[in-house]
């Protein structure tokens, strides 16, 4: 009854595209990441892809710069985000504006950010003319090694704050107001209502916020692209960038094994997370 | 409830105003007046109003650069936005109502493939080489099977959260009423999904208009572009040419940036679909 009422084939046109163009190769990825490979035959080399990678120079800052800027704008997005969307939803006449113009630059592709924020950081930008006027003398945002990954930081921190922001005002509102004003009556003070009701029945949202933006994190990198291509030297190099670099020079198998690695840095940090998180959230 | 509130926070709420006017305003309307600013002024880089307004001259050379190329990508990047987004929510509906009604193995198998697809990274090179044994790739329709399939598992999950909630019984009801399989979900079930098909429609729309990673990998070798593509190649082409440059990212922003006015109060609750519980 079930499989006559229900027939398969509604759901193959669906399954078809995403099996054929995501699943069947991510798992060729894992062959092709041992090979020397162009497309149209591949040699078997074992785990020599693997050791090249972690050897060269450039793929080695990928993964320390990868693993800074996942934390770095993960870890900012979740506490400001929540600090951000508390403030919002506190009855001020302003909650409204704030939130459709600090989600306003997540509507805007990356190559227009990255455009828009290489002029701004110039040295003779404007952040630098403004710097200049306090007298502070000129910084090279995104052409200096030392300061250019925390500078991209900052750029995706201020992109992807509003999805943050909107995320955790929809997890505060959904707090009961009851909770509230029953301590209210108990004498609670407020930042006694933040930790002992706002922030045990904001876990949830905080797991998702804290996912989407650490997987965003580890594998998006077309900002830093626009931004600095990767540059100054190796310093903004990430993993999503190497692996593009490799793929237009032609060393596909390589490339692939990137790829790999990335996938296993990206399930072993997000899949125990998520049921770390989950118990944490039981137990409260 | 309502609050009486102290003068110290009201202060403190026009100054949080005012900062957003430094951190998002500035670099909006840096980005409007340098835009119609002539090369030697644009390269100055200052928020002082055009010493020559040069909006028309700006605009009309973007638009005309290379026997409109602009246009060309514009007109990639609609087929690319609209057949994607088509197809997804039609793939993602019925894949998602399938699923949730069927028990079984394939239902159990393709459960957790889409729940996997949410979290880990795509494979890009073997993706391409799939497409290159489909004869896709390159092409704007190797293109549309990559955004499909990449936002076809978070679709798939709104919608069946979403047919969850559709009793059953509707679903007998129909048949009695002499449903097919097909009219079942075709003309019950696919009305109800309105809202998730809406939400779906706006936001994926944004997401795959404004791509640049997978175009940057599938269309590169192409001799067509996609806007956003287009944009990153002007980049480097006029490096110092900050007017017609930032002419370029303000029309290939114009339609997401018009769609947000009208629209905000939806695409700020469609980003929440599926990310709160309750």
């Amino acid at each position: 009854m079930n499989r006559k009422r229900y027939p398969i084939w509604l759901a193959i046109p669906g399954l078809l595209i995403y099996i054929t163009i995501f699943v069947i190769p991510t798992f060729a990825s894992f062959y092709f990441s041992m090979t020397t490979w162009n497309l149209k035959t591949a040699v078997f080399t074992g785990t020599e892809n693997f050791r090249t990678f972690f050897t060269m120079t450039s793929t080695r800052a990928a993964l320390i710069n990868t693993a800074i800027y996942a934390v770095v704008t993960c870890s900012a997005k979740v506490i400001f985000g929540l600090l951000i969307a508390r403030y919002v939803c506190s009855g001020i006449r302003s909650g409204n504006y704030l939130k459709i113009v600090i989600f306003s630059p997540t509507l805007l592709g990356n190559v227009v950010i990255g455009t828009a924020f290489q002029s701004v950081l110039e040295p003779t930008g404007i952040v630098n003319q403004a710097l200049s006027a306090a007298g502070i003398s000129a910084v090279r945002f995104l052409t200096d090694k030392s300061v250019a990954l925390a500078a991209c930081c900052a750029i995706d921190i201020w992109k992807g704050m509003g999805t943050a922001v909107i995320i955790f005002v929809a997890g505060l509102s959904a707090i009961p107001q009851d909770y509230y004003e029953a301590s209210a009556i108990d004498g609670a003070t407020d930042l006694k209502k933040f930790t002992k009701i706002t922030l045990p029945l904001i876990v949830p949202t905080v797991n998702t916020v804290l996912t989407l933006s650490l997987i965003g994190g580890l594998r998006d990198y077309d900002l830093i692209y626009t931004l600095t291509g990767g540059g100054p030297g190796y310093s903004t190099e990430v993993i999503g960038s190497v692996v593009y670099k490799l793929f237009s020079r032609g060393s596909y198998g390589l490339a692939t094994a990137g790829n790999v690695i990335l996938f296993a840095i990206v399930s072993v940090i997000v899949f125990p997370l998520n049921s770390f998180v989950g118990k944490w959230e039981e137990r409260l | 409830m309502v609050r009486k509130r102290s003068l110290l926070s009201k202060i403190l709420e026009v100054i949080i105003v005012l900062v957003t006017v430094i951190t998002h305003w500035i670099i909006f309307y840096f980005a409007i007046i340098t835009s119609g600013k002539e090369k030697a002024d644009a390269a100055r880089l200052t928020l002082e109003l055009p010493e020559k307004w040069n909006f028309l001259e700006n605009y009309t050379y973007v638009l005309q650069y290379q026997n409109g190329a602009l246009l060309k990508a514009f007109r990639n990047s609609m087929i690319l936005t609209v057949s994607a987004i088509l197809i997804l929510v039609l793939a993602a509906a019925s894949t998602a109502y399938l699923l949730q009604r069927r028990t079984g193995t394939i239902r159990a198998i393709s459960n957790k493939l889409i729940l996997a697809g949410l979290i880990v990274p795509a494979a890009v090179i073997p993706t391409y080489w799939m497409l290159d044994r489909l004869h896709i790739a390159n092409t704007l329709m190797g293109l549309i099977a990559v955004e499909v399939a990449t936002l076809f598992p978070f679709a798939t999950m709104l919608y069946k959260g979403y047919v969850a909630t559709i009793p059953v019984e509707i679903d007998e009801a129909a048949i009695i009423d002499g449903c097919g399989p097909f009219s079942l979900f075709w003309r019950v079930i696919f009305p109800m999904v309105k809202p998730i098909t809406a939400t779906v429609v706006i936001l994926r729309s944004i997401v795959v208009y404004n791509d640049f990673q997978n175009p940057l990998y599938y269309m590169s070798g192409s001799g067509s572009q996609t806007v956003q593509l287009f944009v990153f190649s002007l980049k480097s082409a006029w490096t110092t040419d900050y007017g017609h440059l930032f002419a370029a990212a303000i029309i290939v922003s114009m339609p997401i940036i018009i769609l947000y006015l009208f629209l905000n109060k939806k695409i700020l609750e469609g980003m929440t679909a599926g990310a709160v519980k309750g």
